[in-house]
């Protein structure tokens, strides 16, 4: 069976200020797949994430979802956003429903809901509490949890661990593989980290700065369900990826 | 393209004003206005905005944003004056005791010269410097030295306030007048209270929200007491401040309006009492005129603020505005 | 910490002692025979109040510390004015007794003139007050809403809108009492028109500086512009839009006053200029200490009180 494209971008040209934010960008991702994209800073990754989410329109080219043109957001995408974002006003109960009861989900059902993805978060305790009383990496889990009850196809991540510190952060990468690998969306992971992209996708997409474009992609050949080896992080294989979106990485700033 | 011809139908509004004032008669009711000062201000807004119009617009030498702002704001009081022009003054609606034609009411301007537009106006503004100005100068270094002693304000600074600072300082008027030697005097006392209390209060609120971490940083770095204030306290709390003296200054001309009424007299103008003195002898052009002349002078003290407050804030992020 | 308590305890204690001194020290020559009753008993109740309610937030933990401690300050504060007006005015017969009354003869007015200042005046003046305030509300939040929504709208109607909010609205008073039917009408039209400045700068304001973020990603959740607009738009915006209203609201007082001190036959300002005009000062003062303590209520236990409930969700600061 031929996998669905869950995200095909062709010939993509953003304009902002008058500047070329982002130049005949090509990219194609099959449903289920996880791949991150790695650039230096103002290289449009964000700009072409906001794109593929529908939160804007390109200036020429095409960008569809699931083999369908995106002209607002689509309703099967989900995206989290720069930092944390949980809407402060609303308890974290309420901001997990917001999602469901958005979609036209009874307030019962979608608590019920809602409760599951907070408990396997560890968050069920918290569910009464306002974001501000929750530590940084639990604000953090209560997004994904946000995201995730809607059932998204395809998931759209910007520095989703950015601003945590290591602990943390490589505990939430490995509950965020866990859960990739138990439902199956796409994910686009935009980071500046290349350590944690190549640990966590199957592909990296390194893009260079001016102009804003593809620089380069690998292929990165990991078992699927890292978390189970251990000192993966570590290990030589890792290592050597790592060293290679490096050294491609610095040829793309190098191209500016 | 389009929007030249669009920008040029706005500016010309004034042109079409002043042109029918002079060929349209004027209305049974309100016959032979003196149409001299209305003409010349239309005269000089026309003349104003095609001058903005061509250096900003045709000479691209200000931003679309802005152009389009002024235009907008153009079209909203080309309109004001044409309607009120065409409705009262030509076509006769509405009573004329008072809904004077807008002939009569800028007429006032030159009638009552002395008056009005010298004396009331300058010693009103005067009054309001005096008083705003020595408010500003007491409650900004107050404000600094309460919101960083922590003690002071929470004992004594912070209850103080919160009781007297709500208290309309109009009710102080009465006992101003009584107690104080003066009309003039007294004003400007009630003046000073209404423009200190929102300035001094949004002053410590300003401090007080100030990260502490800035504080910190500068005593670490070793700044003096007089540093901390002029360098950290009063540049992290200008916002706050720039609130409070905003509102300030809404008090301050409530407040000076209500004292020139209850005090004032022919020998001590201004423009609040002007406008309550003839409401109560039922000059309903005069009225206006006084309005629309603090409303002209209330733009020009808006003007020069904002200015000084883009230079001190240079530091903030601006908007997209 | 019991010495915290002591002091709290010890702070409202100042009010059974100024009762105490009324009656032991002799009135001033200048100011003979003062009726105590009333001061007396306003202080002793005042007391009852504040001793319920710290024992009741303080002793039994029923309020946050930090609300104790303001209500104790400030009555602290009171006590110590009305302390130095009594003994210095009253007792020592400083200052000249036509403007200055003793705190007895003015507190007398509360009950001599229950009527009138006590209730009448004060239902006049608080209908008008929160007739024209709660229409500012009513109006100036959606139209806030509006233009902080739309950048051209924004753009037009900020800088009108500064320079019009900065026309003191007695100005028009005598103009809208020819226009309006009735000198109320006017009242509460200039009361609407200054709180309704506020409250739509500072909606506007709250609105237009919106995390865009928010917005965007509600609408990646699938809400639609309604579901956007009150759980986002709004709570986002209302920090502003409370800080807009907290000004409506002093101003609503502020030109309450000022309308009723120069245009109208009822209500508490009015009182107050009436009989400044006729020189009875303990009138005057007396009206004074009740414009006041009206305003101080509604703020503190209306607004401030809305305002909490409303913003749980902020991190309290301090």
């Amino acid at each position: 069976m031929r996998a669905m494209k869950a995200v095909e971008v062709t010939g993509v040209k953003k304009l902002g200020n008058g500047k070329v934010v982002l130049e005949n960008v090509d990219m194609e991702v099959n449903e289920g797949e996880f791949v991150s994209i790695v650039g230096p800073q103002a290289c449009g990754k964000s700009t072409l994430l906001r794109l593929i989410a529908g939160l804007d329109q390109p200036d020429a080219g095409k960008i569809k979802i699931l083999e369908e043109e995106v002209s607002k957001p689509h309703p099967k995408v989900g995206m989290i956003f720069q930092e944390t974002l949980l809407f402060p006003w609303l308890k974290i109960i309420d901001n997990v429903t917001f999602g469901p009861i958005s979609r036209g989900v009874e307030k019962v059902e979608a608590e019920r809901e809602a409760t599951k993805w907070l408990e396997s978060f560890g968050l069920a305790k918290f569910a009464d509490k306002w974001p501000y009383e929750l530590s940084g990496g639990m604000q953090r889990r209560a997004t994904i949890a946000m995201m995730m009850v809607n059932q998204p196809k395809v998931l759209l991540c910007d520095e989703l661990l950015g601003g945590l510190d290591l602990i943390t952060r490589n505990a939430i990468a490995d509950e965020f593989l866990k859960l990739w690998h138990e439902k199956k969306p796409t994910v686009l992971y935009v980071t500046h980290l290349l350590e944690e992209a190549v640990y966590l996708s199957q592909r990296v997409y390194v893009m260079s700065a001016k102009p804003s474009k593809i620089y380069e992609t690998f292929e990165i050949d990991l078992p699927e369900k890292r978390w189970e080896v251990p000192n993966l992080r570590f290990s030589e294989k890792c290592a050597d990826y790592v060293n290679k979106v490096r050294e491609a990485f610095v040829e793309a700033m190098k191209v500016a | 393209m389009n929007s030249t011809i669009k920008y040029s139908a706005i500016v010309s509004l004034f042109l079409i004003t002043l042109l029918v004032n002079i060929f349209v008669p004027d209305a049974a009711n309100r016959p032979d206005q003196p149409k001299l000062v209305f003409n010349i201000i239309m005269a000089i807004f026309f003349a104003a905005i095609l001058g903005f119009f061509i250096y900003g617009h045709i000479m691209g030498k200000q931003s679309k944003q802005r152009v389009q702002t002024v235009m907008d704001l153009s079209v909203i009081f080309g309109m004001f004056f044409f309607l009120w022009l065409v409705i009262v003054g030509k076509l006769g609606f509405l009573d004329p005791l008072r809904y004077p034609s807008p002939n009569t009411v800028f007429d006032v301007y030159r009638s009552d010269f002395q008056l009005l537009v010298v004396r009331s106006t300058s010693d009103t503004i005067w009054r309001l410097v005096e008083g705003y100005v020595v408010a500003t100068i007491l409650a900004i270094p107050l404000g600094l030295f309460v919101g960083r002693h922590t003690k002071i304000h929470d004992r004594v600074a912070y209850p103080v306030a919160k009781m007297v600072a709500p208290i309309p300082p109009i009710i102080f008027v009465p006992y101003a007048i009584e107690l104080l030697p003066n009309i003039d005097l007294a004003v400007k006392f009630v003046i000073f209270i209404g423009a200190f209390w929102p300035i001094y209060v949004n002053t410590v609120y300003g401090v007080r929200n100030l990260d502490y971490r800035y504080i910190e940083a500068a005593n670490t770095l070793g700044a003096s007491e007089r540093r901390l204030y002029t360098k950290v306290l009063l540049p992290g709390s200008l916002p706050s401040i720039y609130a409070g003296l905003f509102i300030g200054l809404v008090l301050a001309f409530i407040v000076l309006a209500v004292a020139e009424g209850i005090g004032g007299s022919h020998d001590i103008p201004g423009l609040g009492w002007y406008v309550l003195y003839f409401a109560d002898l039922f000059y309903y052009d005069k009225i206006i005129a006084a309005i629309l002349l603090i409303g002209f002078v209330v733009v020009i003290w808006t003007a020069i603020s904002d200015r000084m407050q883009d230079r001190l804030l240079k530091w903030q992020k601006k908007g997209a505005w | 910490m019991a010495r915290e308590g002591l002091i709290f305890y010890g702070s409202i204690a100042i009010f059974p002692l100024i009762v105490l001194l009324n009656l032991a020290l002799p009135d001033a020559a200048n100011r003979p025979d003062q009726p105590k009753e009333v001061f007396n008993g306003a202080l002793l109740l005042f007391f009852t109040l504040l001793l319920i309610y710290v024992t009741y937030g303080y002793h039994f933990k029923k309020q946050p510390h930090v609300r104790v401690k303001t209500v104790v300050n400030v009555s602290l504060i009171f006590g110590v004015f009305l302390l130095l007006w009594l003994v210095l005015v009253g007792k020592l017969g400083y200052l000249r007794p036509h403007s200055f009354p003793s705190p007895n003869n003015v507190f007398q007015v509360f009950i001599t003139d229950i009527d009138f200042l006590t209730y009448e005046s004060s239902k006049a003046s608080i209908i008008r007050a929160f007739t024209g305030y709660i229409l500012a509300l009513v109006l100036g939040i959606p139209l806030g809403v509006w233009g902080g929504s739309n950048l051209r709208a924004f753009s037009v109607s900020y800088p009108i809108a500064k320079v019009t909010a900065h026309i003191p609205p007695v100005v028009y008073l005598p103009y809208a009492i020819a226009v309006f039917p009735s000198i109320n009408g006017a009242i509460v039209f200039m009361i609407f028109i200054g709180a309704f400045w506020p409250i739509v700068i500072n909606t506007m304001f709250g609105v237009y500086n919106i995390d865009k973020r928010l917005i965007e990603f509600a609408r990646i959740l699938g809400a639609d512009e309604k579901r956007i607009l009150f759980k986002v738009v709004l709570p986002a915006a209302m920090p502003s839009i409370l800080a807009g209203s907290l000004i409506g609201l002093v101003l609503s007082f502020v030109l309450l006053t000022a309308g009723e001190m120069v245009g109208a036959h009822t209500g508490l300002g009015f009182y107050l200029m009436y009989y400044f005009d006729v020189g009875y000062f303990d009138k005057v003062v007396a009206a004074i200490l009740l414009i006041s303590f009206w305003v101080f209520f509604w703020i503190t236990f209306g607004f401030d009180i809305v305002q909490s409930k409303l913003l749980r969700w902020q991190r309290r600061i301090g």
